[in-house]
């Protein structure tokens, strides 16, 4: 991965993590401070949504090229977008313990969460189940695609059709996300770049996994 | 409102065609300036204009006649006093026949302003710096085993 | 139009098939009525509207499940070399999902008879229930049939497709249920709503299948 880019990702964070303590935001009812939690919580899915994205186009060039590496750099990926699944569901259940004062809440797109990681904890027990690497990247690769249509764009488009009651931010009369901007702009300052570096740090995390297995994979003579 | 303690402060005021507060305009409703204790700036966030509008100075004023109906009118308006506490203000106006009925909720939003702003927020931050770089440092470790590694096999 | 004539010849074929192997038919029978009779004496009768449709969807979601993950299972290598040379794999697997989507659809229509007989019907709009058990297990049947393809591509049998097919199932499901309690609730305009939904996820799921079936039939 360049260098310019792990550059940019610990630059982005050096930023943001000051920023989110020290800047302006938007003044909530029921959230108060806790609205920092933006800057984490929020940023976090989206960069996972962005790398379960070139996961799946790692997967459509594997399917078109039958190049193993793209194959190899789809699992890391995901492995990697796991990771971030998991740590944005714990940190939202900590935020929903603070201001709902309760850990779950019947929400749909917390409930599109959790399918999506199931989903994904699938993926890996398909690709744990198949011992022939040809086969595993074809059949990974095909699953990893209807996975991410069925599931991510069903987060996005389910939870917008339905009008619930829920507390959960953009529900239900809630404010929506866009109008935590009311007061300051300066929360936009924060909330890209934390973005930006999430995605950033994600890709060098999946670039270091999928060269550790690459290694791996060479020194026991496959490949 | 010079104490920061109470979280919700309900007053109830019934007013018929008379004005609350003396000396004020008779087509005022309420004024958030006394309720809140010195208005430095607010923002209106759900507000019938045809028939209301908040003053500069935050006042809630009522332009003209209020067609009775069965519902009240909701007013929300966000407001920061002088002393930078944030409130919270909900406005139900009922208006009958008989008269005029208005409903305020007042909330605190309590923010960490004060306390956290004088040193203790940069132990916080410190603290995240900290967590991050030895994160960082491990990413640039594990990198640099990882290049020799591949350089080692390249011969 | 040529092009539809093997797929309804093998549709034909499984139907053969599936009516000379017993444990097909009356498998899915069976488990249906059983975890039927179960619900039953353990509740009596349901009289709210989320609790019937809840267990309504759970036990067909069990039959669902159980008849599209034998699908691909049960092919000999004769079976599948028969089918290389004599479809291509988008006729395969469009006439796989078509049959399963059709099996499904009645069962479910006939598992939901006999809950209806046994629970009683707390509510209202008879047909626009059926309706939606009719979409929703066509919908669930098509991904469970296009799971089971992976599942035997992987070597791995049915209980893999169960694992792979029934999270990407919950928003059909979901969908299903609360589509059928705002029907039987009276809530007509947001039952079609959930109806068009269960639709375009099959189509989804018929369109993504017939694109990446291919690559599977590979092997």
């Amino acid at each position: 991965m360049k260098n310019y880019l792990k550059i940019t990702a610990v630059a982005a964070m050096f930023w943001v993590i000051p920023m989110a303590f020290l800047g302006e935001v938007s003044v909530q009812p029921i959230l108060h401070e806790t609205i920092r939690n933006l800057y984490w919580h929020v940023t976090m899915w989206f960069a996972m949504f962005i790398l379960l994205l070139a996961a799946v186009i790692h997967g459509i060039l594997y399917l078109r090229n039958n190049n193993n590496l793209n194959d190899e750099k789809s699992f890391a990926l995901t492995q990697v977008a796991l990771l971030y699944g998991l740590v944005g569901i714990a940190t939202g259940m900590i935020w929903a313990r603070f201001t709902w004062d309760t850990f779950w809440t019947k929400d749909p797109q917390l409930n599109g969460a959790a399918i999506t990681i199931l989903a994904y904890l699938a993926y890996m027990v398909l690709r744990s189940s198949i011992s022939d690497s040809r086969k595993r990247a074809e059949i990974s690769a095909v699953y990893g695609i209807f996975a991410f249509v069925l599931m991510v764009v069903l987060i996005v488009i389910l939870p917008r059709m339905q009008d619930v009651d829920s507390l959960h931010p953009g529900k239900g009369g809630n404010p929506g996300f866009g109008n935590y901007k009311d007061l300051k702009n300066d929360m936009r300052l924060v909330f890209y770049p934390a973005i930006l570096a999430w995605t950033l740090i994600g890709f060098w995390l999946a670039n270091l996994s999928f060269r550790i297995q690459h290694l791996t994979r060479i020194s026991n003579g496959l490949h | 409102m010079a104490c920061i303690n109470p979280v919700r402060l309900i007053i109830l005021l019934a007013c018929l065609h008379l004005p609350i507060f003396a000396g004020l305009p008779t087509d005022t409703l309420v004024d958030l300036n006394r309720l809140n204790g010195g208005i430095r700036s607010f923002q209106v966030g759900n507000c019938d204009t045809s028939l209301f509008e908040v003053s500069g100075k935050g006042v809630l004023l009522s332009k003209g006649n209020i067609p009775s109906s069965a519902h009240p009118y909701r007013i929300d308006i966000k407001s920061q006093t002088t002393e930078g506490v944030y409130v919270d203000n909900h406005i139900e106006l009922w208006q009958t026949e008989q008269g005029r009925i208005v409903y305020i909720e007042a909330n605190v939003i309590e923010m960490a302003r004060g306390m956290r702003k004088d040193g203790k927020i940069w132990v916080v931050i410190a603290v995240v710096f900290v967590l991050f770089g030895s994160v960082l440092g491990y990413l640039l470790f594990l990198q640099k085993k990882i290049r020799g590694l591949e350089n080692k096999i390249k011969e | 139009m040529s092009a539809f004539i093997p797929i309804w010849t093998w549709i034909r074929h499984e139907w053969r098939l599936e009516l000379r192997q017993k444990a097909g038919i009356q498998g899915a029978m069976l488990y249906v009525l059983v975890s039927l009779f179960v619900a039953y004496q353990a509740t009596g009768g349901v009289q709210e509207a989320e609790l019937w449709v809840g267990l309504l969807w759970i036990i067909l979601l069990f039959s669902v499940v159980n008849s599209s993950s034998r699908s691909f299972v049960n092919d000999s290598l004769g079976r599948k070399i028969l089918l290389y040379f004599w479809l291509n794999p988008g006729q395969l697997i469009l006439a796989r999902m078509l049959y399963q989507m059709v099996f499904n659809l009645v069962s479910g229509c006939l598992g939901f008879c006999v809950f209806f007989l046994l629970m009683g019907f707390p509510g209202t709009n008879v047909l626009l229930v059926v309706i939606l058990v009719a979409a929703g297990s066509a919908a669930a049947a098509a991904l469970g049939t296009f799971m089971a393809a992976v599942a035997s591509v992987s070597g791995n049998g049915p209980g893999l497709s169960a694992i792979l097919g029934l999270p990407l199932m919950v928003p059909t499901l979901m969908a299903a249920a609360k589509g059928s309690v705002f029907a039987m609730q009276g809530g007509v305009a947001q039952a079609w709503m959930y109806t068009g939904m269960l639709l375009l996820l099959n189509l989804l799921t018929v369109a993504l299948g017939y694109l990446l079936f291919p690559y599977l039939w590979r092997e």
